[in-house]
């Protein structure tokens, strides 16, 4: 039975990007994930959240790039070579994200991912698509793609923007 | 074989609007006292292309109205027929049903037959040179068509002179009768009437002409009525060399490709029948001679025979009615033809290939039943876009996404170029010489380049101006009043997406001038100024801008009118109002200063609107207004939306750009210039004048360098709240820079109005001025700034 | 290989029409724009056959035919006139002016793929 229903969840497993804030593993859909590159040139727009840290220039548009260190206070925000952003592609949207470290990319079946508790935990959890546990780790399946184009990051222009 | 005509269609609908754009110009510009021919020739020909290529892509509809107007045309170019202005309307009614049907083939929609009849009836009927009568039926549901490509068409035009020897319908004829029983063989159209029952009709009928003449046979005698085909297809025959679809003037043999035409020939002859449409019209050479011998042959690949059999016996009689059947002639006589006997060999040698192949192998082999093989279908679809980048030499038509890729490419390689010069610069000049002025080199040639690409977003303004002579004859003409409008600057370039942009404002404007800026006629010779108002429409490069004026010699504003409105509205106004604050009045939301509400220039929605549009496109709108001579309004607008001349400076880490065309002056104050005034904020004291501080640094909250006035520059700003000076800590430089929105992949941002990406592949953001100001002005804190 | 025609028309769309038709067919096909840049083209090639449109600015077809005529190279190339018109004056002109024949507008492709075959193979 259960090679059965390994078979079987074979044939939907995704891919996920894993990385790290803090002492937390979350893990996002690759196919969201553009390139990886380092934290470099971010020109600096007044008046915005500290987590905005700005935009910078990919292959010649202009993309923000957001801290979530520092929008979700984990880990500690400090910029060096080895600072890493995640280019999301998110649709029509381009955004940079910049986190502790990026870890590895696994593969999941629906069936891995289990619902989240309602831990209140730094993510509401209605970005939560559950977790997973990966080698004896635990992960958090973001809806990456809910979570940037929310109200809540205050990345796109909407009405509710002033609520940040 | 069937070549899919489809794909050409696009380009004919862009061509076929080309046409009426240049018809429509030329038309409005025609003088009818003295109508230049050369011009007349010119709309001639672009009805005549319209025609032509509607009738070869199927658009029949637009053919047969086309033909109409060509019809006319001619007989004007040929000065059969005297220029009118009810011609002139009617062509450019024309003109627009055109358009319409143009637009409905696009988009699938449909075009009021009746109107489209009617057009085409009064076209016919200014060509016969009569005054206006209406058509005596037209019936919409008739067969549509009498022009067509079609060689299979069934319905024929007819024109029908009726020309009695008595007063027939006065008699016991009835006209009535006579009228239904034509009407009912297909499409009727009254071209003239005269005295004594004479009349001209034109009919479109799938019926013969025995049907015709049984109709007429009850009505009067033969020679009492006369029908003329309106040789258009095949079927509608009197004269069956006016029918062939093409000729030729010689002997076949002479052509060049006569050894090989044998087979052809012989062919075609088979299958004439079922192919009418094409025929010869002089001796076709060895036609029967040839073909017949040899008509006991294969037909999928044939034997050529030996030259010197060639120019035999004709056969005149079975050619000519061949050619009767076809559609093209030739002029000459075949064997005249050079390729005739040099390209024996070549042939004999292709008939050898051929014989051993029953496939044929050369392009020119001949087979008829299937003229053009599976494999020439083939290749056909391999050169499709070879030949439509080599379709129009003078000019091709560009997705504008995929132009603007190309300055988004632009901007990276002048980046990446910059960056390159950067790390270079730590080279010794004299070991390295060679990748240094490698450097010098690509500088020059991606500048050059950077400007050769933005400078296919550049058109002329007369994209735009060139409508508006349209639409102020048509303006006038419901206004009743005499208007001429010049146009000055039309060459003017400027960007694409401006263009289109400026559209709207400037017919509001030109609106607005006809039906409150000129005066009628009889006020204006009371007034002692020409009875033709004159409205001038210009453009002009001014520095980084392009100003667009919109002047008339009319009636000017009338200060004590807007003032009134104003206060009947409760508009704000000051105590004492300057001209230039009076005539900002009409930029107020729902300000209509029309005694009487027209159709023409709206119930007062409009400058508002105009004022807007103007200030989305980065743009200001000047008014100058003297009563009494008239009124000026300018649209001062950047070059182009894509890049911008700036000044780039600099405060604390971060890099700014502001608009060049918006700096008077910078200079270093002096700390007796700096003054406190109590509500609002800092100033300086320039010239007499107390201009406000912005203090960049405090609306940006950035960590500046300098933070004292004195230690930096202040840049003097023209702004909507008037002058600013914007306190930063230094110029770097002054640069074009390409303008990138921040809100494809982020929002807008408070005082910014877009960025750029610097030589060093930084992003630079760009300073919307007005805003700033407005900010500042709304506070020295201002609420939308703190979060 | 192909045999070369230098397409004479100042409508893009008949010009591409033309052009993709005989390409098709195995030609190789210049165009031209008008009469006058039809001549110069003419001038500085060989062409086998000439397809020109009558009515064109800057020249027209007829004219462009007798100016052909005049040049030594053209004086027997086989030149086709597309018109809209067949009357008797036009076939009097073209005739006069030394075209070979003439095709009715509008034409269908393969009515041109024909006529050219017979012209030229």
């Amino acid at each position: 039975m259960a090679e059965m229903r390994d078979e079987q969840s074979r044939v939907e497993t995704r891919e996920y990007l894993t990385f790290t804030l803090g002492a937390e593993e979350y893990a996002i859909d690759i196919l969201k994930v553009q390139e990886i590159r380092g934290y470099d040139a971010v020109t600096r727009i007044a008046n915005t959240p500290d987590y905005i840290k700005g935009v910078i220039n990919m292959r010649g548009v202009i993309v923000p790039v957001v801290d979530m260190r520092l929008k979700f206070h984990l880990g500690e925000a400090t910029y060096d070579a080895f600072t890493v952003m995640i280019i999301l592609n998110l649709g029509q949207r381009i955004v940079g994200m910049v986190v502790d470290a990026v870890s590895d990319v696994i593969a999941l079946s629906d069936d891995d991912i289990r619902p989240a508790p309602d831990f209140g935990a730094t993510f509401d959890t209605q970005y939560l698509m559950g977790l997973a546990t990966v080698a004896e780790r635990m992960a958090i399946v973001v809806d990456i793609e809910k979570l940037m184009t929310s109200s809540e990051m205050g990345l796109v222009d909407q009405l509710s923007q002033t609520a940040v | 074989m069937s070549i899919d005509l489809s794909q050409f269609h696009q380009v004919f609908i862009d061509e076929a609007y080309e046409h009426l754009a240049t018809m429509e110009s030329l038309l409005l510009s025609l003088d009818l006292d003295a109508p230049d021919l050369e011009e007349l020739n010119a709309i001639f020909r672009a009805a005549h292309s319209i025609k032509g290529g509607s009738g070869t892509f199927g658009f029949k509809d637009i053919a047969d109205l086309t033909h109409a107007l060509e019809t006319l045309l001619d007989k004007l170019r040929r000065q059969e027929l005297q220029v009118t202005d009810e011609m002139i309307t009617a062509f450019l009614h024309c003109c627009d049903l055109l358009s319409l049907m143009l637009e409905a083939h696009q988009d699938g929609t449909h075009v009021d037959d009746q109107a489209v009849l009617e057009s085409k009836a009064h076209l016919m009927r200014l060509a016969e040179g009569s005054e206006s009568v209406l058509p005596v039926t037209v019936m919409p549901g008739a067969p549509e068509s009498t022009f067509t490509s079609s060689p299979h068409l069934s319905a024929n035009r007819w024109r029908i002179h009726l020309h009695p020897h008595t007063d027939l319908f006065s008699g016991a004829v009835s006209e009535a009768a006579l009228l239904s029983d034509l009407a009912a063989m297909g499409d009727l159209v009254l071209i003239s009437r005269a005295a004594n029952s004479q009349r001209v009709w034109e009919l479109t009928t799938a019926l013969n002409l025995e049907a015709l003449e049984e109709v007429f046979a009850f009505v009067c005698q033969a020679d009492e009525v006369s029908f003329e085909a309106l040789n258009e297809t095949p079927q509608a025959v009197t004269d069956e060399d006016e029918e062939d679809a093409y000729g030729f003037f010689v002997d076949e043999d002479s052509l060049p490709a006569a050894q090989t035409i044998q087979e052809e020939a012989l062919r075609e002859e088979a299958i004439s029948d079922e192919d009418p449409g094409f025929g010869f019209f002089v001796d076709l050479e060895s036609l029967p001679a040839h073909s017949e011998p040899e008509a006991a042959e294969e037909e999928g690949f044939g034997f050529f025979v030996d030259p010197s059999e060639l120019p035999a016996a004709q056969d005149a009689a079975s050619q000519a009615a061949l050619e009767a059947e076809q559609g093209f002639g030739f002029f000459v006589d075949e064997s005249e033809l050079p390729v005739h006997s040099s390209d024996t060999a070549e042939m004999l040698g292709r008939a050898a290939i051929a014989t051993k192949n029953p496939v044929p192998v050369a392009p020119s082999q001949p087979d008829l039943k299937t003229p053009a093989p599976a494999k020439n279908t083939e290749k056909a679809s391999g050169v499709k876009s070879a030949s439509k980048a080599a379709a129009a030499e003078t000019s091709i038509r560009v997705g504008i996404e995929k132009v603007d890729q190309l300055i988004n490419l632009v901007g990276e390689l002048v980046i990446t170029r910059s960056m390159l010069a950067q790390s270079a610069s730590i080279l010794d000049p004299v070991t390295y010489e060679a990748i240094h002025n490698g450097l010098a080199n690509l500088e020059r040639n991606s500048r050059d380049l950077q400007e050769a690409v933005m400078s296919i977003r550049m058109l002329p303004i007369n994209f735009v101006f060139g409508r508006f002579p349209r639409v102020v004859r048509d303006l006038s003409q419901k206004m009743q009043k005499k208007v001429a409008l010049k146009l000055v600057g039309e060459e003017t370039e400027l960007d694409k997406g401006l263009i289109e942009k400026l559209a709207d404002p400037l017919t509001h404007l030109l609106r607005n001038s006809i039906d409150h800026g000129i005066e009628s006629p009889e006020i204006r010779s009371q007034l002692g100024k020409p009875e033709e108002g004159t409205i001038t429409l210009s453009a002009s490069h001014q520095g980084g801008s392009i100003l667009v004026e919109i002047s008339d010699d009319g009636a000017g504003l009338n200060r004590e009118r807007l003032l009134e409105k104003a206060r009947e509205k409760g508009l704000p106004i000051s105590d004492n109002p300057t001209d230039k604050e009076v005539w900002q009045l009409i930029f107020a939301p729902g300000f209509s200063t029309a005694k009487e509400i027209t159709d023409v220039s709206g119930r007062g929605v409009g400058m508002d609107v105009v004022q807007r549009n103007i200030a989305e496109m980065k743009g200001q709108v000047e008014i100058d207004s003297v009563p009494g001579m008239g009124t000026r309004i300018g649209l001062r607008l950047p070059l182009t939306l894509a890049i911008l001349d700036g000044m780039s400076l600099r405060v604390g880490e971060e890099i700014f750009i502001l608009p060049l065309t918006r700096i008077i002056e910078s200079i270093q104050p002096e700390s007796e210039q700096l003054k406190s005034v109590s509500g609002q904020g800092r100033v300086v004291h320039i010239r007499g004048e107390y201009v406000p501080l912005l203090e960049l640094w405090k609306l940006f909250t950035l960590t500046p360098k300098f933070t004292d006035p004195e230690a930096g520059i202040l840049v003097v700003v023209e702004t909507v709240a008037g002058k600013m000076a914007l306190f930063v800590d230094e110029l770097i430089a002054q640069q074009q820079v390409v303008i990138k929105s921040l809100e494809t992949h982020y929002r807008k941002v408070e005082g910014i109005s877009g960025a750029t990406i610097m030589g060093d592949g930084r992003v630079a953001l760009i300073i919307d001025i007005d805003r700033l100001a407005r900010m500042h002005k709304s506070d020295v804190a201002p609420e939308s700034m703190s979060f | 290989m192909g045999k070369s025609i230098l397409s004479v028309d100042d409508s893009a769309s008949i010009r591409q029409m033309v052009s993709f038709t005989l390409k098709g067919a195995g030609y190789t096909v210049t165009e031209a724009v008008d009469g006058a840049q039809g001549l110069e083209k003419a001038k500085t090639a060989k062409f086998d056959l000439i397809l020109t449109d009558q009515n064109m600015p800057n020249m027209d077809g007829l004219t462009l035919i007798r100016n052909l005529r005049a040049l030594p190279a053209y004086r027997s190339v086989p030149i086709l006139v597309l018109t809209t018109e067949a009357g008797d004056a036009m076939k009097a002109q073209g005739k006069a002016a030394g075209a070979t024949g003439w095709l009715v507008k509008p034409f269908d492709p393969q009515k041109l793929i024909e006529v050219v075959k017979k012209v030229i193979g």
